[in-house]
C-alpha cells in the first residue's frame, strides 16, 4: 500500500494498491455496482504513474470540497478527473474495470487510519488477485494512453508521457 | 527571500514568495513533494466583482489552455498541475535546475561562449516559430520569459509566463511578438545584433510564413509602435 501526500488536502489519507492477475472481475464488478467496494478501482494500463493518479485525486477532492463535483462520487469523480474529457460513460468505461481486467490499482480516500485499514481489509478479501509490494512502476499501456489522451509523437519528443498526460488533465475545462 | 505564511482552513503551510509583479504573485510550493510553483492572479479590485472574477477566469483557463497546447506543438512549457479558479492559481512544476535565459547568456558571453550562446539563440527563434506555426501569439516574449534547460548534454528552450497570450492566425500579431522579442532583446543585451540575427534565422527556417511575417515585421520596425493597428 501506498501513500500519497497531497498538501492541498491534508486532512485527507489517500493510498493506492496495485493488483496483478486478477481472477474474479465479474465478482468484483457486482461488488462495485451493488456499492459494497468503498475505494475507486482503475484499469491499471490507464495509469501511467503516481504522480498521473495524485494530480486526478487533487483535482477530484477539490471539486468535492467545492461542490463543483461533475459525477455523485469522490470514486466516480477520480474517473472522470483521469479522464481527457468530461464523458462521465466513456471515462468509467475506459479507466474502470470491464470483465477482462488483468491489473488494478485501488485508490482509498479515508479520514483517519481505522477507515483505511478497514477500507484495505475489504479490498483484500474481495480481490483474488497478487498484491505488488513495489509499487513504484505501473504496468500502463503507452499506445492506448497516447490513443486516449491524444498525444502525438511530437508531443513525446518534448518531454515525458507522464508530464503530458498529467498537464492534458489539470488543464481540462 | 521573504516567508509569508498562508493559512488555509484549519492549516497553515509554509509557502515562499518568489516574486511580485503587476499581475500577480509567484510562490514555491511542493505538490505530492515536487517543486511546485504557484502562479496567483491578484484580483483587481478597482473592477466590478463580478467582471473581474469573469475576466480573471477567462485569463487563467487561457494561460492553462495554451500551456497544454504548446506541448502538442512541440514546444516545452512547465507540466500544469492544477488550476484552482478559486484562488486563481495555476501550480506548475518548478524548473530548478533551469536558467532564466537571460542570466544564461549574460554569463555565458562573459565566458566566452559565444557559440553556444549563438546555438541556443537558434533554438529560441525555432521555439517562437513553432508557437506561431500553431496560431499561437505569446504576447511578451523577453528573455525573462524563456528558460535555457539541459536535457541530454544539449540545453533547450523552456516558454513560460503565458499571461498576455492569445490565439492568433494573423500575420501582424505574430510580427509585433518578434518586435517585442527584438526590442527587449536588444536592450537587454547590448552589442547582440548576431545573437538576433540566429533568432531570426531559427525562426525563418521553421515558420510557415517566415516571408510574410518578415515583410511584417520591417513594416512594424517603421512604424516604431508595440501594438497593432488592425482595427
Amino acid at each position: 500500500m501506498t501513500r500519497l501526500k497531497l498538501e492541498q488536502h491534508p486532512d485527507r489519507l489517500v493510498n493506492f494498491m496495485i493488483f496483478r492477475n486478477v481472477k474474479n472481475c465479474v465478482d468484483i464488478l457486482k461488488m462495485v455496482k451493488s456499492g459494497h467496494i468503498g475505494s475507486a478501482l482503475i484499469s491499471e494500463n490507464m495509469v501511467v504513474s503516481s504522480l498521473h493518479l495524485g494530480v486526478a485525486i487533487n483535482r477530484a477532492l477539490h471539486n468535492l470540497s467545492n461542490g463543483s463535483m461533475k459525477t455523485k462520487h469522490i470514486n466516480t469523480e477520480i474517473m472522470m478527473c483521469l479522464s481527457p474529457n468530461n464523458n462521465i460513460s466513456h471515462s468509467l468505461s475506459r479507466f474502470g474495470l470491464n470483465e477482462n481486467t488483468n491489473n488494478l490499482v485501488s485508490v482509498s480516500i479515508c479520514d483517519n487510519e481505522d477507515q483505511l485499514s478497514e477500507m484495505t481489509q475489504q479490498l483484500k478479501t474481495a480481490i483474488n488477485a497478487d498484491l505488488v509490494n513495489d509499487c513504484r512502476g505501473f504496468f500502463y499501456d503507452d499506445f492506448e494512453i497516447c490513443d486516449v489522451y491524444g498525444i502525438s509523437k511530437e508531443e513525446l519528443a518534448v518531454d515525458t508521457l507522464e508530464n503530458s498526460v498529467v498537464t492534458k488533465i489539470a488543464t481540462k475545462v | 527571500q521573504h516567508y509569508f505564511i498562508q493559512s488555509n482552513l484549519r492549516t497553515c503551510r509554509m509557502t515562499t514568495i518568489l516574486s511580485q509583479g503587476a499581475e500577480g504573485r509567484l510562490f514555491e510550493t511542493t505538490f505530492l513533494g515536487r517543486p511546485c510553483l504557484r502562479k496567483e492572479r491578484f484580483k483587481k479590485s478597482y473592477r466590478h466583482p463580478e467582471l473581474d472574477e469573469k475576466l480573471t477566469n477567462k485569463r487563467i483557463s487561457q494561460e492553462s489552455r495554451i500551456l497544454s497546447k504548446c506541448r502538442s506543438l512541440g514546444i516545452r512549457t512547465p507540466t500544469v498541475y492544477y488550476v484552482d479558479y478559486k484562488t486563481n492559481s495555476i501550480y506548475m512544476e518548478y524548473l530548478k535546475e533551469a536558467q532564466v535565459l537571460k542570466d544564461f547568456i549574460e554569463q555565458n558571453v562573459s565566458q566566452n561562449k559565444r557559440t553556444e550562446v549563438g546555438d541556443l539563440c537558434y533554438e529560441v527563434g525555432y521555439t517562437i516559430a513553432l508557437l506561431h506555426n500553431g496560431d499561437l501569439v505569446h504576447g511578451d516574449l523577453t528573455t525573462s520569459n524563456m528558460l535555457a534547460m539541459q536535457r541530454n548534454n544539449k540545453h533547450e528552450v523552456v516558454l513560460i509566463d503565458f499571461g498576455l497570450s492569445s490565439s492568433s492566425s494573423l500575420i501582424e500579431d505574430k510580427a509585433v511578438d518578434l518586435y517585442v522579442l527584438e526590442k527587449a532583446f536588444l536592450s537587454t543585451h547590448p552589442e547582440s545584433q548576431d545573437l538576433l540575427a540566429k533568432i531570426v534565422s531559427g525562426y525563418c527556417n521553421v515558420s510557415r510564413d517566415q516571408m510574410a511575417v518578415m515583410k511584417k515585421l520591417e513594416e512594424v520596425r517603421m512604424r516604431g509602435r508595440k501594438r497593432s493597428m488592425v482595427g
